[in-house]
């Protein structure tokens, strides 16, 4: 390639997945907004849709293919379809984390302010724009740095969209960079990566940095970040809210005048989400059936399914191990981030960058090592797990826990020396247990979706696999087996819900028992 | 009397955004072995200042001089917090020998030193509760056990009396002004910051007033009268009206 042309292909590259990863921002924000606000204040939409999105949660991206591919795609013309495709998987996973920190911070919203409401009784579109969307800002500017970083790492399976024999490739940072490194293109490949690490960089400091920075509350240190651009941005978006927000407001003041009987019924509201979820998810089912319902492959169901609990098995311990290491390294950044505030923008770059870093790209890098015998495999799957994963943790306690620790506990360590190990014990572990344990039950999530890269990558013709679930998926995807993809992540959807249900809600009620006990 | 700490031409601003907010303009004073009481509006700077006496902010410009004994290391201060400032998540007692522990004390001894300092303060049969089970006034209580029960050097003491209720601010009052007048402590200066001109009075031996933001030193009253000060007298009545003079 002419390194004119070279040129013109990465910007090309670099402009149109920055465009998906905004678009897909965008959406992820709309629907978190809507369904955080609707569970948190409407019961049955709480009861239908929490399970639902934990559900949805714990699938891997390649899950999604099938609708992907089926329903938006296919049935749309052109490169439309899989533009929009693209921008669906990329929002698939940037979107639940800020739909639960949408659903928290409502949920959790002072009394006081309820009380007020109660007395004063605002209507329901003022109390959504004044009251719900303001309270839930400090966790979308805080959890868009980890939706950012997610909708990265997701970036390469989200531009490379292949069912069996369907499929396109569409011109973006991730795909590109696979190829270039399939096609053993190192020199362009390592100029294609900068360019990745700088669009990563320079979207956190421009971006993402100050807007947690300015808009996330309370916080012992400032993430590293350039501010005039991100300045602009929110004066435009606080400008274009307003507006929308006096707009809406007319229209139902002029409403509540024309019929005083009508507002917004959030009940009738959740039951048509529910219907519209209830027939979309029926639709897909059947668009799936239709695919390759091959008597042959029923046949072989319940051997997929020994499959995928064997595999579950091996890929279980992998993931505990990383999330075990990920706590003390965790642990350790934090008791860093207090003494050495200054430093701490260090592994906050580090975590951005890492946790961005598409997990395909490993592969590229590291393939030449496994080959030359330097690197076991497995060390690589070990690799890609932890960075696809443990950053959950690393941001949770970097970003709520340890940033967000109460200042004048600090105080009070720095008057009466109380460092080291006592303080480490005594203040700081307790204190970010919450956002540690909310990091680790994320990051569980996130070493699921994860392993679907750590135990199956395709680099130049050649096939890097590990036996577990992640493989499993991983194979019936490509060679779009789609009867077996479904059993695949219906058994790993299960097994995730019910150790969310079980394990980890009994660790959670541990937790907030001791913590709700002392702070009432 | 020896002079502990000397505050010298001290400034302090805090830069946000672009705003520069000036809090604290060339303070000098000395700190000698007494009650110094800090008197000054709200907002004014008082606890801006405490906190870089302590050593835990600096000042902007300016020094602070610990001498006497301290000129090679720093005096062991106690710090009664404006709010309670406990660790939510450890029992009371734990809260109060915190300090003791990161000193090194022995557990035991420092338990026990803990229950003695809980029962001055009147909380004796509170030591396993967790502060979020306590009202606002036994934090406070807490807060100020857990200064004592370091034996500091320095006291020094953010308005401790504001949150309580008047009852049990008048029998703490009296009850640290017994123990800094018998001279049981360990303690060689006391430093009190509040914004009460008859608290101010009451326990001062000395009164320095700040000025509205930013804080400069507008007089420095020493108060000689006899303890137990009556508030009914004619001089206490006295010394209130000219204090009134110089913070209206
Ligand atoms: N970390 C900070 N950043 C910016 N401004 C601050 C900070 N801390 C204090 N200030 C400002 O400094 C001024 C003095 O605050 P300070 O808490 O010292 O007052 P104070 O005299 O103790 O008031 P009060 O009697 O109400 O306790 C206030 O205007 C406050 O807004
Ligand atoms: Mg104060």
């Amino acid at each position: 390639m002419a390194i004119h042309e070279l040129a013109y292909t990465l910007a090309a590259a670099a402009a149109l997945s920055l465009a998906r990863m905004g678009a897909a921002y965008i959406l992820s924000l709309i629907a978190s907004l809507a369904l955080g606000i609707l569970m948190a204040t409407n019961r049955t939409a709480e009861k239908i849709l929490y399970p639902l999105i934990d559900v949805l949660q714990s699938i891997p991206i390649l899950g999604f293919f099938p609708i992907a591919v089926l329903l938006i795609a296919e049935s749309l013309p052109g490169n439309l379809g899989y533009e929009l495709a693209s921008i669906f998987l990329v929002a698939t996973s940037q979107v639940w984390n800020l739909i639960f920190g949408v659903y928290t911070s409502v949920k959790i919203l002072d009394p006081g302010i309820r009380e007020l409401m109660k007395i004063y009784k605002p209507t329901p579109i003022l109390k959504i724009t004044k009251i719900y969307i303001p309270a839930s800002i400090p966790s979308i500017a805080n959890n868009s740095i980890i939706s950012w970083a997610s909708g990265w790492f997701f970036l390469t399976s989200a531009e490379i969209i292949i069912l069996g024999s369907r499929g396109e490739r569409l011109l973006g940072l991730g795909s590109l960079i696979v190829e270039l490194s399939s096609r053993g293109k190192m020199i362009e490949m390592t100029l294609a990566l900068a360019v990745l690490v700088s669009a990563i960089l320079l979207s956190y400091i421009a971006v993402w940095n100050p807007i947690a920075n300015i808009k996330g509350g309370p916080q012992s240190y400032r993430l590293p970040s350039w501010d005039a651009l991100a300045i602009r941005i929110m004066d435009l978006a606080s400008k274009i809210y307003r507006t929308l927000t006096d707009a809406m407001l007319k229209i139902e003041s002029w409403a509540i005048r024309k019929a005083r009987h009508i507002p917004l019924r959030p009940r009738s509201l959740s039951i048509a989400a529910a219907s519209l979820a209830t027939v979309y998810l029926v639709y897909t089912a059947t668009a799936q059936g239709g695919v390759s319902v091959d008597p042959e492959v029923m046949s072989l169901l319940p051997q997929r399914a020994i499959e995928a609990l064997t595999g579950l098995g091996h890929s279980l311990w992998r993931i505990a191990i990383v999330l075990l290491l990920g706590n003390l390294v965790g642990l350790y950044l934090a008791y860093i981030s207090i003494y050495r505030p200054r430093g701490v923008w260090i592994p906050i770059i580090l975590s951005e960058i890492l946790a961005s870093f598409p997990a395909a790209i490993w592969w590229g890098i590291l393939a030449a090592l496994i080959a030359g015998g330097v690197l076991p495999q497995i060390a690589v799957a070990f690799i890609v797990i932890f960075q696809g994963a443990t950053w959950y943790v690393f941001f949770n306690i970097l970003l709520f826990g340890a940033r967000n620790i109460d200042q004048s506990l600090i105080e009070l360590s720095k008057i009466y020396r109380v460092r080291g190990s006592l303080f480490t014990r005594k203040i700081l572990a307790p204190a970010i247990l919450p956002s540690a344990l909310a990091g680790t039950v994320a990051a569980w999530g996130g070493a699921w979706n994860s392993i679907i890269v750590a135990e199956y990558m395709e680099i130049g013709g050649k096939i890097y696999g590990l036996y577990g679930i992640g493989y499993l998926i991983s194979r019936s995807t490509y060679s779009g087996d789609v009867a077996s993809l479904t059993i695949y992540v219906l058994i790993l959807s299960i097994f995730i819900v019910a150790l969310n249900r079980t394990f980890w809600a009994y660790m959670f009620s541990v937790v907030e028992k001791r913590y709700r006990s002392i702070s009432t | 009397m020896a002079t502990l700490i000397r505050i010298e031409k001290v400034t302090k601003y805090y830069e946000t955004d672009s705003k520069r907010v000036e809090v604290l303009k060339e303070l000098s004073f000395d700190i000698d072995e007494e009650l110094l009481v800090i008197l000054g509006p709200s907002g004014c700077g008082k606890t801006t200042l405490l906190k870089i006496i302590a050593g835990i902010d600096r000042p902007s410009s300016g020094k602070i001089i610990y001498l006497d004994r301290y000129s090679k290391s720093p005096p062991v201060f106690g710090f009664v917090f404006q709010t309670p400032t406990l660790i939510p998540w450890i029992s009371v007692l734990e809260n109060v020998i915190l300090p003791l522990e990161a000193r090194g004390v022995d557990p035991d001894e420092a338990r026990e030193i803990g229950r003695r300092y809980l029962s001055l303060v009147g909380l004796s049969s509170f030591e396993d509760f967790y502060p979020g089970e306590l009202s606002i006034g036994m934090m406070q209580r807490v807060n100020l056990a857990r200064a004592l029960a370091i034996s500091p050097d320095i006291l020094l003491m953010d308005e401790p009396f504001t949150a309580l209720d008047p009852l049990t601010a008048e029998n703490l009052r009296a009850e640290l002004l017994d123990l800094w007048i018998s001279g049981v402590t360990t303690i060689r200066s006391i430093v009190m910051v509040t914004n009460a001109v008859d608290e101010a009075i009451y326990m001062g031996d000395r009164i320095i007033v700040l000025s509205p933001r930013p804080a400069r030193v507008v007089a420095n009253i020493p108060i000689e009268l006899e303890r137990p000060r009556n508030r009914r007298s004619e001089e206490f009545q006295r010394l209130e009206d000219m204090v009134y003079e110089y913070i209206s």
